[in-house]
């Protein structure tokens, strides 16, 4: 079905033509991250005086809503973590869709297209080059993160909490990934790349509606992977969360596969 | 020997008909013309070839080979040159076939050496290449590798006399290591010149197929005249020129006009017909 040394030619040229879109995401994300994470001794003084002034709603809406987790590194990095996942999500999203899309817009996939390979290891390829390159992002927020909560995490930096949040977390950024994959998998001759970051957006608030309405309409909590893998979720760990890791992961994966299959099946949209 | 060959192939985008019902084969070692107008169906039916689309009916096979299943297997032979080349803009020319050389195996030809008889800059960035050039880089990927067949779209558009010139004589060296070239143009003199069989197609459907070689051995006139009562004339003549030359001696002739028909001639009434 595929040859991986093809699958390895083509993953190392996407790599490289879009290597200055993933160090600028790379280097973007750290330095947010970053510029956050160092201000953490500051924050619980700054957080009391200024958020207590704010909405309950909004502070919630940002996921803020416990001012004690600011005084906790991990609690904190989880609360800022959760806003810049939208970020990396987005990032995810787009940057997936075009990994198929621009080579249609653009025309460069009858170039592509015209080695002998098969449409199954251009995917597989742009699927490895996506995943590797949100991983990379993901990976700067966490190198971030963990060269301040050296500096100045004190007693309640715990290195293994960052790590957790981190990993579990990412599954939002695949699931979007997957989701974006499955629709220009299907077709280009829509905004593959619009279509996605809204469904995500879409998903975002129906977590944010779940979490307000609370007992009228929890269930959209499960709806939303920013919520459902928000850091407390990932912390605590119930059965809820590990059932929702393994439905996530499902989703994920057939997303990948059926993406992978309308790929195949249809026409080149050039 | 068909290399190629086209059964009942349709392709339809929704309900329009962008090909009808091609059936035609191409002997290998020669050079096809593909000839037709703007829309006429000439990329659906290369892009359908390398599986770029699929046909919506109908079978394309080449050297027996299915074109859908074993589009990979095609692949390894054969070479394409789109109409208008696109490649990635933040890379070199050079970074470009060193690519392209990790998928030819057996390659006996240096892109520099090619690259040097084009006159093409390797160390240019794609983005700063003009259309010329780019068709220079598409021309030299599809010369790396060994090639049993050639696809190109209008491989001349955009290059200057002499690089087209040169571009030929490449593709004559081709022809002669038996390679078969499938040449879709609208530049009717290169066809002429180049070309052993022209196919000519017409709203999705082939109307004609012309063998250049016997056309080449049967030379045609084309008589224009007016006479001095200001009526005028205009016919094809094939056959003795004597004849001709006593049949209108008997004509009080104002104007006359001999000219030999050239396959230009002949292709030009597909484009202007309706």
């Amino acid at each position: 079905m595929f040859e991986m040394k093809n699958i390895g030619k083509l993953l190392s040229f996407s790599i490289k033509t879009n290597i200055k879109t993933i160090i600028g995401w790379c280097i973007a994300i750290f330095s947010i991250m970053f510029m956050y994470m160092i201000l953490f001794p500051s924050m619980e003084d700054m957080a009391s005086i200024k958020l207590e002034a704010m909405p309950e709603e909004l502070l919630q809406f940002m996921g803020m809503e416990d001012m004690s987790s600011l005084s906790n590194f991990s609690s904190y990095f989880g609360m800022i973590y959760g806003l810049i996942l939208i970020a990396i999500s987005i990032f995810t999203a787009t940057f997936s869709s075009n990994l198929i899309a621009k080579e249609e817009k653009n025309k460069t996939i009858e170039f592509l297209y015209s080695f002998n390979v098969t449409k199954t290891e251009i995917y597989v390829s742009k699927v490895v080059t996506a995943v590797i390159a949100s991983s990379l992002v993901i990976f700067s927020a966490f190198i971030s993160t963990s060269i301040c909560g050296f500096i100045n995490g004190g007693d309640t930096f715990k290195f293994n909490d960052v790590l957790t949040i981190t990993k579990i977390s990412a599954i939002t950024v695949f699931f979007f990934m997957s989701f974006s994959f499955l629709i220009s998998g299907a077709t280009t001759k829509i905004s593959t790349a619009m279509l996605s970051s809204g469904f995500l957006l879409i998903l975002y608030v129906l977590g944010y509606l779940g979490k307000l309405l609370e007992d009228k309409a929890k269930f959209l909590v499960y709806l939303s992977p920013f919520e459902t893998f928000n850091s407390n979720n990932i912390l605590d760990l119930h059965s809820n969360t590990i059932i929702s890791i393994f439905v996530y992961f499902l989703i994920t994966l057939l997303f990948f596969i059926l993406g992978g299959i309308l790929y195949n099946k249809r026409d080149f949209n050039v | 020997m068909s290399l190629i060959t086209f059964e009942n192939f349709c392709k339809y985008y929704g309900k329009f008909c962008a090909v009808n019902n091609l059936n035609f084969s191409i002997e290998k070692g020669k050079i096809v013309g593909f000839v037709g107008k703007n829309g006429a169906g000439k990329s659906t039916t290369i892009r359908s070839l390398l599986n770029i689309i699929s046909p919506t009916s109908g079978k394309i096979t080449v050297k027996g080979l299915d074109s859908i299943k074993n589009s990979k297997e095609i692949k390894q032979f054969t070479s394409y040159i789109p109409s208008e080349p696109f490649f990635y803009d933040n890379i070199t020319v050079k970074q470009l076939f060193e690519f392209c050389n990790k998928f030819y195996k057996n390659n006996n030809t240096s892109y520099k050496d090619l690259a040097k008889y084009l006159e093409l800059d390797i160390n240019k960035k794609i983005s700063d290449l003009s259309l010329g050039n780019k068709k220079k880089v598409s021309i030299i990927q599809a010369l790396l590798k060994e090639n049993e067949i050639i696809i190109m779209d209008e491989p001349t558009n955009g290059l200057d006399p002499l690089m087209q010139q040169k571009f030929f004589d490449l593709i004559l060296k081709e022809k002669q290591k038996s390679v078969t070239v499938f040449l879709s143009s609208h530049n009717l003199s290169e066809v002429e010149k180049y070309c052993d069989e022209v196919i000519i197609i017409k709203n999705g459907e082939i109307i004609d197929t012309i063998d250049m070689n016997k056309h080449k051995l049967e030379p045609k006139q084309i008589v224009s005249y007016t006479t001095q009562e200001n009526t005028s004339n205009t016919f094809e003549f094939s056959g003795n020129i004597n004849d001709l030359i006593k049949d209108l001696s008997k004509i009080n002739l104002a104007t006359l006009e001999i000219k030999n028909k050239s396959v230009e001639d002949e292709f030009i009434k597909y484009y202007q017909e309706d």
